[in-house]
């Protein structure tokens, strides 16, 4: 059996996870997340400095922690895989130097990850303690919905994808973040509307659901954005909760139906039979029900990643960078590499 | 100088303009609310200067860098500090590198959320909501 111990600390979660794969089945040993949302919630938002300087204190004791859970000593690691980007430049080196010195020091072989990457994986990873068989029906489509990214993945094997779309603007979960912020949820309130948005119509107000006809995949979510706070201006004066509820779900829906409608596009066109949601947006309950109708309706299989791997988290940096470990060999060139924040997802 | 815009298409007809009064200084300020066009006009910005890539919002990691071909400005530099609370200091942020490179352009999104501290030749652009919902008035 491979095992392999993932690391990832793109933003603000210090993450480290141990896996092992064998005969076409993975299974998640450890898989633990310190997040840092309450430190950072004082500060109304991710401070990058004390992002940073929390991930080095978090760091050896969350990997301590990975390994002690998997009951395994450092020395039975097979292969290192760590987050190269994209991410916070001073979050990603903490996780990436720390990778490399465990590397070269236990004479490990390390593969960098793409974050989006290890996303686009998630679905794979089975409960702690469980096991899964890794199969997947390529091509298929992958949405890659977050708090930075909203990309649709035309995945056809496990080296090769193609971006059909993203956002030109926001990303959905920004979108969401924002929107909350201005209708006084707090920052990021993302999941606080969708909990406001379970008590409102989605039909109380007429928003727009943007670029379903811009002819391609792209998305924009910026426009939808600025709809909300015209209403939200000229109802403030009379705002009740029920209208806040209302305002709330009518958004939430006009998200949602623009990444389902997409998606729709693009079983259309490339005849996939199997589609997919990753990242943080898609634990949004809406969101998992409305495209579980559309996989029924379409007739293709939908793969969602359990609830907690949604959010950022090691065991898929380390299936992912299980996936890749062929391709890197040269360790010099590896121990030279540095983080890059604005790592492209090919 | 006040500039009424009806769209955000007139909105990105501005940046031509600032580019053109820039002078020597290479940081632009975009100073207004969600929704008032701040990101519209750094994608035209983006767009005059040639980039080719989508640029879509920094937000979430508060600065995109792309590369750039042109005569004077080596890359540009998109920074959103919308994320980021008062009083946060300019240098805990990891940009001063690309606010002492003149050959960076570098355009901040919100700057307001660090008072007091920005280069003093910046470049400043304020964005007001007009009396009805589509028209912003950008003060440069």
């Amino acid at each position: 059996m491979k095992k392999i111990l993932g690391i990832e600390t793109s933003c603000d979660e210090t993450a480290a996870a141990v896996i092992g794969v064998e005969s076409g089945q993975v299974q998640v040993f450890s898989n633990v997340v310190s997040s840092q949302m309450e430190i950072h919630a004082r500060y109304g938002g991710v401070v990058p400095e004390v992002a940073a300087r929390q991930h080095i204190k978090n760091i050896i004791p969350v990997i301590d922690q990975a390994l002690s859970k998997a009951q395994l000593s450092l020395g039975k690691i097979d292969l290192v895989a760590a987050t190269l980007g994209p991410g916070l430049i001073g979050s990603l080196m903490v996780g990436w130097e720390t990778a490399k010195t465990l590397a070269w020091a236990q004479n490990l072989p390390l593969v960098p990850v793409n974050h989006l990457v290890g996303h686009l994986w998630s679905w794979l990873l089975p409960g702690e303690g469980e096991k899964k068989d890794i199969e997947v029906p390529f091509p298929y489509l992958s949405l890659i919905v977050s708090g930075g990214h909203t990309e649709l993945v035309l995945v056809n094997s496990f080296f090769d994808w193609q971006i059909l779309g993203r956002t030109v603007d926001d990303a959905a979960g920004e979108a969401f973040d924002k929107v909350a912020k201005l209708l006084g949820l707090g920052y990021p309130g993302g999941p606080a509307l969708s909990k406001l948005a379970q008590s409102g119509r989605t039909d109380a107000f007429s928003l727009p659901r943007p670029m379903l006809n811009s002819g391609d995949f792209n998305f924009s979510f910026s426009g939808l954005k600025t709809a909300v706070l015209y209403l939200y201006q000229k109802l403030e004066s009379n705002l009740t909760s029920e209208k806040l509820a209302d305002l709330a779900a009518s958004f939430e829906a006009a998200v949602v139906d623009t990444l389902s409608a997409k998606m729709e596009q693009v079983i259309d066109k490339y005849q996939v039979k199997m589609i997919s949601v990753v990242g943080g947006v898609s634990a949004n309950q809406r969101l998992r029900r409305q495209l579980a109708d559309l996989a029924k309706i379409k007739n293709v299989s939908l793969e969602m990643p359990q609830l907690r791997y949604t959010g950022d988290n090691a065991a898929m940096i380390a299936l992912a960078g299980y996936f890749d470990r062929e391709n890197y060999q040269d360790k010099q060139k590896l121990l030279s590499l540095s983080p890059d924040p604005n790592l492209p997802i090919k | 100088m006040y500039h009424t815009s009806y769209s955000p298409q007139e909105t990105r007809q501005l940046a031509r303009e600032i580019l053109r009064r820039l002078g020597t200084k290479h940081i632009i300020l975009l100073q207004g609310e969600l929704g008032s066009g701040k990101t519209v006009l750094a994608q035209a910005l983006a767009e005059e200067l040639g980039v080719k890539d989508t640029v879509n919002s920094p937000t979430y990691v508060l600065m995109k860098v792309y590369p750039l071909n042109d005569k004077r400005f080596k890359r540009f530099v998109h920074v959103d500090l919308y994320r980021i609370d008062y009083d946060q200091r300019l240098d805990d942020l990891g940009l001063s590198d690309y606010l002492q490179d003149e050959e960076s352009l570098v355009v901040v999104e919100w700057p307001e959320r660090i008072i007091g501290s920005w280069p003093y030749d910046s470049f400043w652009v304020r964005f007001y909501f007009g009396d009805k919902s589509d028209i912003r008035v950008i003060d440069f």
